[in-house]
């Protein structure tokens, strides 16, 4: 299997020296405050100023109707004065990692993807339970997870996309393969897919999107089923062009209880050994620890003025709102407010403050280190 | 006898057809035959305006397959590359390769920072969108001219009325107003330049959107670089070469 991936290492040597080559990027630096929250659970950070910088560059090559290769690489780092606790220089002060790296390879009707790469599945935008590949919640550019590798072969049928992917979790067992099939239809304001995955556990899942675009209006649904478990999403979204509003709504029946979710936090609270806390905070998982959540996204372009932008994203971790009473002091929220303000074309200044609201039985606010951050940053593309 | 009825019968009819205004549907549809026409590919050159200060410039390839089948591709700057946009009927399709993100978009979204909507720019004909009014003779900016107005068939669409300016001799567009749904003008919309090749059809138009809300504030788009023999066939409208011809 290594074969190959060296293959396509040389690949990134050689194409350059034939093809149509793009360099882009972007480099991004922020200084922020924050209030640390007292309810945290795990052991919290220290200091209340927080600053990164990092930088993205991409490298694309391309002979039309023969190959496209795309590499993403991303360092990122904290500014700190580059030592730890103990006074010792920091052993990793600064990470350097490939994001993407793929070959695309049309020969029509067909399509073969080798590769590193974000691969997106479904149609919702703040919750996204159909994928399992490469999965991501809220914000769109914040991948929580991305196999070392894919290999993705698909065929188009007039409107249909029909694609088979088999991708590798670990790339230090590359034996463990999992499997998707997926067909995708889009036919004018309707759009659906549907889709099959087979796991390296063994599990098999089952999932359905779909999108209806109603002129400014939309509305979605996503589900996906585990055996008797299953997770869905229901929302709708309003582009008014001046105004975008996201409203979506998660559901998934293997989500704690109240009883079983304070049962959780109150345990963690109780761990004092590192190891012990950090064993069981594995099994807790931002947007699937509760049975039910729910998302808005609001922005506002040309607030005031043509190269501002006002946004408020909103994230619900809820009681058990189907049970028959239900424990709303186990509600918490992410709340966050921010200004973008595009200076020039490349350059983008924005201000951002976020919160946790909550109470010591709430999720975000048991599992969130910061009760408050304002941050101040810069992205300049290039 | 009956010759003079004849005679006079023709003549009546004569006046009566000379007298008569044409519709607003053959008004709109000799004027966008001045233009784009249903198939070809062409370039668009988009640059944003803050007074005399250039905000942001954007290169596209484009391509139509009809009066509601239209894609683009981004060209420049180097940031923008990896997107693509296809309009299939009243719906939008947006896709960004960098994160594999395909969306849908409303046809009133602005056509990223520019004076321009989503639906201003990926259609090549409004008479999929909106219903014609009657045409109306009338002298525009010193030149005879008909004014149609436009309504539109439903909420998908980005205006609930446009108001066409068009060049009663030649049928070319003047200018048009654009209408918010709450009755505000919100843009208006000059056609500066327009040049036509040897072939009698389109070689370049210029046009320049202003924002009624934001004096200051327009966007100017040209169109060149027109191949009317360019090969366009429907699978090329299509969500799958969507993806593929994001680069």
């Amino acid at each position: 299997m290594r074969r190959w991936y060296t293959t396509l290492a040389l690949a990134a040597l050689v194409l350059p020296g034939l093809a149509a080559q793009t360099f882009y990027g972007d480099l991004a630096l922020g200084l922020g405050w924050r209030q640390l929250n007292g309810d945290y659970v795990p052991p919290a950070p220290e200091g209340d100023l927080t600053g990164y910088l990092s930088a993205d560059l991409y490298a694309e090559f391309r002979e039309d109707d023969a190959y496209s290769f795309l590499a993403a690489v991303r360092m990122e780092g904290p500014m700190g004065s580059g030592l730890d606790a103990t006074g010792n220089p920091a052993s990793s002060p600064l990470a350097l990692s490939v994001v993407q790296c793929y070959l695309n390879l049309p020969f029509d009707p067909w399509a073969l993807s080798v590769g590193k790469r974000y691969r997106e599945i479904g149609w919702t935008e703040l919750f996204n339970v159909a994928n399992l590949v490469t999965p991501r919640a809220f914000d769109a550019y914040d991948y929580r997870r991305n196999p070392p590798a894919q290999l993705d072969l698909g065929v188009a049928l007039g409107t249909v996309w029909l694609s088979g992917l088999a991708w590798f979790t670990d790339a230090a067992s590359w034996e463990d393969v999992s499997w998707l099939l997926s067909a995708q239809v889009v036919d004018g304001a309707v759009a659906a897919e549907a889709g099959v995955y087979a796991t390296a556990t063994g599990d098999w899942h089952v999932y359905a999107s779909g999108r209806a675009n109603l002129g400014a209006l939309s509305l979605v649904a996503e589900g996906i089923l585990d055996g008797l478990a299953y997770s869905v999403v229901l929302g709708l979204a309003l582009e008014t062009g001046g105004q975008d509003i996201q409203l979506e709504y998660l559901h998934r029946s293997q989500g704690y209880t109240d009883t079983e979710a304070d049962a959780f936090i109150d345990a963690a609270r109780t761990l004092t050994d590192p190891a012990d806390l950090a064993s069981h905070l594995s099994h807790y998982s931002r947007f699937a620890f509760r049975k039910d959540y729910l998302g808005l996204s609001w922005a506002w372009h040309s607030f005031l003025h043509p190269d501002l932008t006002l946004g408020m994203d909103a994230a619900l971790s809820l009681p058990d709102i189907w049970a028959a009473a239900a424990d709303w002091g186990g509600l918490s929220c992410l709340l966050s407010a921010g200004l973008d303000w595009q200076v020039i074309q490349a350059f983008v200044l924005s201000l951002d403050a976020g919160w946790t609201l909550g109470g010591m039985s709430g999720e975000f606010s048991s599992f969130t280190a910061e009760r408050a951050l304002v941050t101040l940053s810069g992205r300049l593309s290039f | 006898m009956r010759s003079i009825v004849v005679a006079v019968a023709l003549a009546c009819a004569a006046v009566a057809a000379w007298g008569t205004e044409p519709s607003g549907a053959d008004v709109m549809r000799k004027s966008d035959a001045t233009l784009f026409g249903d198939r070809g590919a062409w370039t668009m050159s988009l640059e944003d305006h803050d007074g005399q200060r250039v905000k942001a410039s954007y290169t596209f390839s484009c391509l139509a397959g009809g009066s509601d089948r239209f894609l683009m591709v981004a060209e420049q700057p180097a940031v923008m590359r990896g997107q693509a946009i296809l309009r299939l009927g009243d719906t939008i399709y947006q896709y960004i390769r960098k994160i594999d993100r395909l969306k849908q978009v409303a046809a009133s979204v602005a056509f990223f920072s520019s004076s321009f909507s989503m639906e201003d720019v990926v259609a090549t004909s409004l008479s999929e969108f909106y219903d014609f009014g009657d045409a109306e003779a009338l002298a525009y900016q010193g030149q005879n001219a008909y004014r149609v107005t436009m309504s539109a068939r439903s909420r998908s669409a980005a205006y609930s009325r446009i108001v066409c300016y068009v060049c009663a001799s030649d049928y070319r567009p003047l200018a048009r107003e654009y209408y918010a749904y709450s009755g505000t003008m919100v843009k208006r919309l000059a056609f500066e330049e327009q040049r036509m090749g040897d072939d009698g059809r389109l070689a370049y138009v210029r046009l320049r959107m202003e924002d009624a809300l934001r004096p200051r504030f327009y966007s100017v788009v040209s169109f060149s670089e027109f191949d009317y023999a360019a090969k366009v066939t429907d699978d090329l409208f299509t969500v799958a070469n969507l993806k593929k011809a994001a680069r």
